[in-house]
C-alpha cells in the first residue's frame, strides 16, 4: 500500500487539482486532473478518506493544523506532498477551505491545488525534515503532532509572522497567471 | 454523499441515468448559487454518446473554475475588510475574465494598502505633533509663570519704594526738628526718597511691561489652541475616512 517509486510526477501550472470532502474528510468529489494525477479512478476515490494520498513524509503537526484552522471556519494553505496510487510523489500547493450553510454551519471542505514553486519548496522541505525528525522519536500518532507543533510554531514566532504570512511570504502569486 | 446524489438522479429504464437531466439539475443548482453541485461518476458508467462524459467533465471544469474564483476572492477580499492585505487572489490557474477579475481585485487590494499605509504615517505625524503641541503649552505655562512671579516681586518693590519713602519724609522731619545739626542727616533723607520714587517709577514700569507680557502670553495659547483644533479635526477627518 505505501510503497513509493521516488518518482515525482507533475502538472501544469494552468491546471488546478480539486476535491470536496465531507466533514469528515471523505472525497465527495475530485476532478479529472486529481484522477489522473493521483492514479485512482473516480470510483476508487469517492467515500475515501482523504488520506487516501497522504504521503509518509508529511509531517502530522501539517494536517493537524489544517484541520483546526478549517474547523474554526477559516481557509488554510499548505504545501502538501502527496502519494499516486503507483508510488509516484507530487508536491501541491492546497487552499482548503470549509463551505457554509445558510446558518452559517460548516457542511463540507473543499480544496484546490496548484502547482508549488521550486523556490518556495526549498524553503519548505527543510522545514517539514526537522518536523519529522522530531515526530520520529515518538511511537504514537498524537504524541508526534504534539511534538512538533510546537517546534512549527516556534520557528514562525522567530520568524515574527503569522502562519499566513509566512505562507505567503514564500509564495510567487503570479505562478500559473495567464500572460 | 455520493449515494445521496443518486437517490436524487432521476432514473431511466433499464437502470441507466439520464445524464441530460442530471446536468441541467446541476446547472440550475450553480445557477442558484449552490457551487457545491457536481455530475458524479461520470467514467464507470454507460454513455448513450461519446461526446456525452466529455460534456460532464466540462460542466465540472466550470464549475471547479467558477468555485476556485470564488473562493479566492471572498478570502481576499475579506481579508482586505479586516485591514490584512497580504492575501491576494492567486492567480495560479486563472483564465481570460477570472484571471482579468483576480487582477483588479489584486490592484484594489495593493492601492487599500498603500492608502492604509499612508494614513498610518499621518496618524503617526499627528501623534508626533500632539507632542510638540503639548511641549509648546508647557513653555507657554512656564513663561506666564515666570512673569507672575516678576509681578509679585515687583509689587513687593513698589511697597518698599513707598515704605522708604514714607521713613524719608519722616526722617526729614525729624531733621528739621534738630535744627543745624540735622542738616546734613536732611540731605541724606531727600536724596533717599529721591531713589525711592526713582524704585517706584520703575516697578510700575515693570508691572507695565509684565501685562504686556501677559497679554502676548494669553495670545499665544490661545493661537496654539486654534491651530491645534484645525489639526485635530483634520486627523478625525482622516479617521472617518479610514473607516469609510
Ligand atoms: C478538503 C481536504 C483536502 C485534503 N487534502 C489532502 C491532501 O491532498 N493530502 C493529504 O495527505 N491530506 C489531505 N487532507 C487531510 C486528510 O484528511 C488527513 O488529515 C491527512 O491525510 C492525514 O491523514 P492521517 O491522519 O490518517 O495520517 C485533506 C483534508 C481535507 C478536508
Amino acid at each position: 500500500m505505501s510503497h513509493l517509486t521516488g518518482h515525482e510526477r507533475t502538472f501544469e501550472p494552468s491546471e488546478i487539482i480539486v476535491s470536496k470532502t465531507d466533514t469528515k474528510g471523505r472525497i465527495t468529489y475530485a476532478n479529472q486532473v486529481f484522477q489522473r494525477v493521483a492514479g485512482y479512478t473516480e470510483a476508487e476515490l469517492l467515500g475515501k478518506p482523504h488520506s487516501i494520498v497522504r504521503h509518509p513524509d508529511m509531517p502530522r503537526c501539517v494536517f493537524k493544523y489544517l484541520w483546526d484552522t478549517i474547523a474554526a471556519g477559516r481557509e488554510v494553505f499548505a504545501y502538501v506532498l502527496n502519494r499516486a496510487k503507483c508510488g509516484d510523489h507530487y508536491w501541491v500547493f492546497a487552499h482548503v477551505t470549509p463551505t457554509f450553510d445558510h446558518h452559517n454551519r460548516i457542511i463540507s471542505y473543499h480544496s484546490s491545488r496548484r502547482v508549488p514553486c521550486r523556490k518556495a519548496l526549498s524553503t519548505i522541505v527543510p522545514i517539514y525534515q526537522s518536523l519529522m525528525s522530531v515526530e520520529k522519536r515518538h511511537a504514537n500518532p498524537q504524541d508526534q503532532w504534539k511534538a512538533s507543533l510546537p517546534v512549527l510554531v516556534d520557528t514562525l514566532t522567530k520568524a515574527g509572522v503569522s502562519y499566513d504570512e509566512f505562507i505567503f511570504s514564500i509564495t510567487d502569486q503570479n505562478v500559473g497567471a495567464a500572460a | 454523499m455520493s449515494e445521496h446524489q443518486h437517490e436524487a438522479t432521476p432514473n431511466h429504464s433499464f437502470g441507466a441515468r439520464n445524464w441530460i437531466a442530471e446536468a441541467s439539475d446541476v446547472c440550475q443548482r450553480a445557477a442558484q448559487g449552490d457551487l457545491e453541485a457536481r455530475v458524479l461518476n461520470i467514467d464507470d458508467q454507460k454513455h448513450a454518446s461519446p461526446d456525452m462524459p466529455e460534456l460532464l467533465h466540462a460542466i465540472n471544469h466550470l464549475l471547479d473554475m467558477t468555485d476556485a474564483f470564488v473562493r479566492e476572492a471572498t478570502a481576499s477580499l475579506e481579508f482586505a475588510g479586516g485591514g490584512k492585505f497580504f492575501r491576494r487572489v492567486l492567480l495560479a490557474g486563472m483564465r481570460g475574465s477570472f484571471a482579468r477579475a483576480a487582477g483588479s481585485i489584486n490592484a484594489a487590494t495593493a492601492q487599500m494598502e498603500q492608502e492604509k499605509k499612508a494614513l498610518d504615517r499621518a496618524h503617526a505625524q499627528r501623534l508626533e505633533l500632539e507632542e510638540d503641541f503639548n511641549k509648546l503649552r508647557e513653555v507657554v505655562r512656564a513663561l506666564a509663570d515666570a512673569t507672575g512671579h516678576i509681578d509679585l516681586m515687583s509689587k513687593t518693590m513698589a511697597k518698599l519704594a513707598s515704605q522708604t519713602s514714607l521713613l524719608s519724609i519722616n526722617a526729614s522731619i525729624e531733621a528739621a526738628r534738630v535744627g543745624d545739626m540735622g542738616r546734613g542727616f536732611g540731605v541724606v533723607a531727600s536724596e533717599v526718597k529721591k531713589l525711592a520714587t526713582q524704585a517706584a517709577s520703575a516697578s510700575s514700569e515693570i508691572q507695565g511691561r509684565v501685562r504686556e507680557l501677559t497679554g502676548a502670553a494669553k495670545n499665544t495659547s490661545q493661537t496654539i489652541e486654534q491651530i491645534w483644533t484645525v489639526i485635530r479635526d483634520q486627523g478625525s477627518n482622516q479617521s472617518e475616512n479610514k473607516a469609510a
